[in-house]
């Protein structure tokens, strides 16, 4: 009897051991993208551009300083000469760097300022980077602000320079707008085209099809390509649908409709059985009724079957946004791994994912980045999924068939 | 007046008819449509993927193409001109697939048993959504932190036996991402299973005398191990077709097979992945000869798990 539960609370103690791990891989994984990411994530990282576009300006004559006024905020240090203002920050590479927070309105340096490379003024704005700024002083002495000296230093030295040198500018970089528009624009296509295919074809195999071999036959295609791995339809997508758009000359090339229609065919199975299910458990005397009643076929399927079935078409929207928000093997086979921050849908581009793929190939792997996007990614699938589960509880009226 | 009026009704009940029927149609042309994918999907893979071995490709000025025995059994990727290799990328792929299921299937399987079985009810619930919030992770986070942590931590265990690694890039740290990626695959199917069997059965072995924990491990496991199967294999077909994630931890070995935990490895996706943009003509399609190999493996895999789960299903 001892040595029974003694082998009892062995296998035990092994069942809490085992599903312990859950929570440890669910932890580390929310540890690891939370202390890499979290620093990173802001605002400014989701509206600005991957690519950064350097300036070099200068602002030759010798001005003779306005009295600006302005009143700081605590980490903002403010040159009244020039009329603007620094603040320390991090960049989205991470690393420290002095960024514009305010330009006074009548300040010269809005407008006045000379593009070196193309000769044209440049308009200064707030949330750009300064790397260094030459100024020359009352005596002709050069006063030298390198970012690294921070913004307390630059702005005392723009408050003691007449005329500016040089003036190196970096505009934006490291942000995924980009990415997530490409996403959104992806999900949008997708969904335009998977919805009605894959509501279409539910309501034919639940409500119009015989039950004879052919239904049967048709039901197992579909099931079978839902076994297919995604990078299989990345290669059928860059077989089929690339040079189809190609030749229908709107696009060169990878492009966000050729994922929209790899995605397409990839989601068809989710999308189909989802619906089908909602269809399925909508009680057949409704629709008998509807049909007794003098209703037609196609009266019934549109007024009675479609806004019956809207909590099972709901969640495989849900559902397929999910899938597209994570999905990479495909999308980098007809999409490219090229972040561009020009979205348009016949051309390439990244989602999010990809972006964390082509991140993380890159010679020194961008974990704070990439770990930012993660945290997107995640907080969209957590959302997602919650919203999946209160469709499940509040509005399947007629539960569903166990 | 009233001849007219059956009139008109019998015009409107035809063109319901006809609104039917042409209803039914477009439903039906679609369905056809949507089950058509799978047919194209499978010719075109086949058609361009077969092409190697038939067509000719100019290499530097002569003809070439592969062979197709050297191209299944080769031991090497890529030799100069026209040489490929892959039949050490499929024991590779096979050996990876097999370590993860030795570790994921047991921990699925404690697991769900205990989310059903032996936990309280608010931990279970609490289990179960956490199993469920890691089944919707998308496999690129997988490989991130992969990339990350599992990495970090192969090179740290593979310095205690004194092995060098290539940065913690090795077949250890693919069979552990892809471990964590089917886990909750398998324990959500386990959970569903485990949940259908029938009352009566695990009263009647309690009502003879077994223990709570024989009855869960001896009466319960065997009555659910149909639905377990089912989830095994849907788990080993995740682990088969997972690109990203494993290939930015897998490294990419050039020859094998290895055996090694340490050693660098790749899988037939991460071969299909690596490099395919900067490449053209036959180093190009070769990717999709790798792409048919990866679908007759996985159905050859799908009908023995079939087969045995068939035979392990007889025997209750």
């Amino acid at each position: 009897m001892i040595k029974r539960k003694i082998i009892d609370s062995f296998w035990n103690v092994l069942t809490y051991l085992f599903s312990s791990v859950g929570i440890i891989v669910l932890l580390l994984i929310f540890i690891f993208v939370f202390s890499n990411g979290a620093s990173t994530l802001s605002w400014n990282l989701i509206t600005s551009d991957y690519n950064q576009t350097t300036y070099v300006l200068s602002y030759k004559d010798k001005y003779d300083g306005g009295n600006f006024e302005y009143k700081c905020k605590d980490d903002e240090y403010f040159s009244s000469y020039w009329g603007i203002a620094f603040t320390d920050t991090v960049n989205t590479e991470g690393v420290d760097s002095v960024i514009i927070s305010y330009i006074d309105d009548h300040s010269p340096l809005l407008n006045g300022l000379l593009d070196v490379g193309n000769d044209n003024y440049h308009h200064l704005q707030v949330n750009q980077y300064v790397t260094t700024a030459l100024l020359v002083g009352e005596e002709g002495n050069i006063i030298s602000c390198p970012a690294r000296k921070g913004a307390e230093s630059m702005a005392a030295g723009f408050n003691r320079g007449v005329s500016i040198t040089t003036l190196n500018l970096v505009d934006g970089g490291g942000g995924i707008r980009g990415s997530l528009i490409a996403t959104l624009y992806l999900i949008l296509f997708t969904l335009i085209l998977v919805l009605p295919l894959g509501i279409a074809a539910a309501i034919y195999l639940s409500i119009y099809a015989k039950d004879n071999w052919l239904t049967h036959l048709l039901k197992s295609l579909i099931d079978m390509s839902s076994g297919v791995p995604s990078i299989i339809f990345g290669l059928v997508g860059l077989l089929l649908f690339v040079p189809m758009f190609n030749a229908l000359v709107v696009s060169e090339g990878y492009s966000i409709l050729a994922g929209a229609l790899t995605m397409t065919i990839m989601l068809l199975p989710i999308v189909i059985s989802t619906t089908k299910e909602a269809i399925d458990v909508i009680p057949k005397k409704i629709i008998s009724g509807s049909l007794a009643l003098g209703a037609s076929q196609t009266q019934t399927t549109f007024k009675i079957i479609l806004p019956n079935a809207i909590p099972g078409i709901l969640t495989s929207t849900l559902l397929a946004i999910g899938r597209i928000i994570g999905e990479s093997a495909a999308i980098i086979f007809v999409m490219g791994t090229q972040v561009q921050d020009h979205v348009l849908p016949n051309r390439g581009g990244t989602t999010l994912a990809t972006h964390i793929y082509n991140l993380m190939g890159l010679e020194n792997p961008n974990y704070k980045l990439a770990s930012a996007i993660a945290i997107v990614i995640l907080m969209s699938v957590l959302i997602l999924n919650i919203l999946v589960k209160l469709i499940g509880y509040r509005l399947n009226k007629f539960g569903r068939k166990h | 007046m009233k001849q007219t009026n059956l009139q008109t009704s019998a015009k409107r009940l035809n063109g319901k008819k006809i609104s039917d029927m042409i209803w039914y149609r477009t439903f039906q042309i679609i369905t056809f449509l949507c089950a058509s994918v799978i047919i194209v999907i499978i010719a075109f893979i086949l058609i361009k993927g077969l092409s190697p071995f038939f067509k000719t490709y100019t290499i530097d000025g002569d003809e070439y193409r592969v062979n197709l025995g050297e191209f299944l059994i080769g031991t090497t990727w890529f030799r100069h001109p026209n040489h490929y290799g892959i039949g050490y990328i499929i024991v590779n792929t096979i050996y990876c697939v097999l370590l993860c299921l030795v570790l994921a299937v047991p921990m699925a399987i404690f697991s769900a048993l205990f989310i059903t079985r032996i936990a309280p009810k608010p931990i279970s619930k609490v289990l179960q959504l956490i199993i469920e919030l890691l089944s919707s992770i998308p496999s690129i986070i997988f490989g991130l932190v992969g990339m990350g942590y599992i990495t970090q931590g192969v090179k740290y265990v593979a310095s205690w036996f004194g092995v060098q690694t290539a940065g913690g890039l090795s077949t250890l740290s693919v069979v552990l991402v892809l471990a964590f990626m089917i886990y909750p695959t398998i324990t959500m199917l386990s959970i569903t299973a485990i949940n259908a069997v029938g009352k009566d059965i695990i009263n009647g072995s309690l009502a003879l005398g077994a223990s709570k924990t024989q009855t869960n491990f001896k009466v319960v496991l065997g009555a659910a191990k149909n639905g377990i199967f089912a989830g095994i294999i849907l788990g080993v077909g995740r682990a088969l077709g997972e690109a990203t994630a494993i290939s930015l931890v897998s490294g990419n070995r050039g020859s094998g097979p290895t055996f090694s935990l340490f050693d660098t490895t790749n899988t037939l996706t991460t071969t299909i992945l690596k490099g395919f943009q900067d490449t053209t003509g036959l180093d190009y399609d070769i990717r999709f000869s790798v792409g048919v190999v990866l679908i007759v493996l996985i159905v050859a895999i799908n009908i023995i798990l079939n087969a045995v789960k068939r035979r392990v299903g007889a025997k209750v």
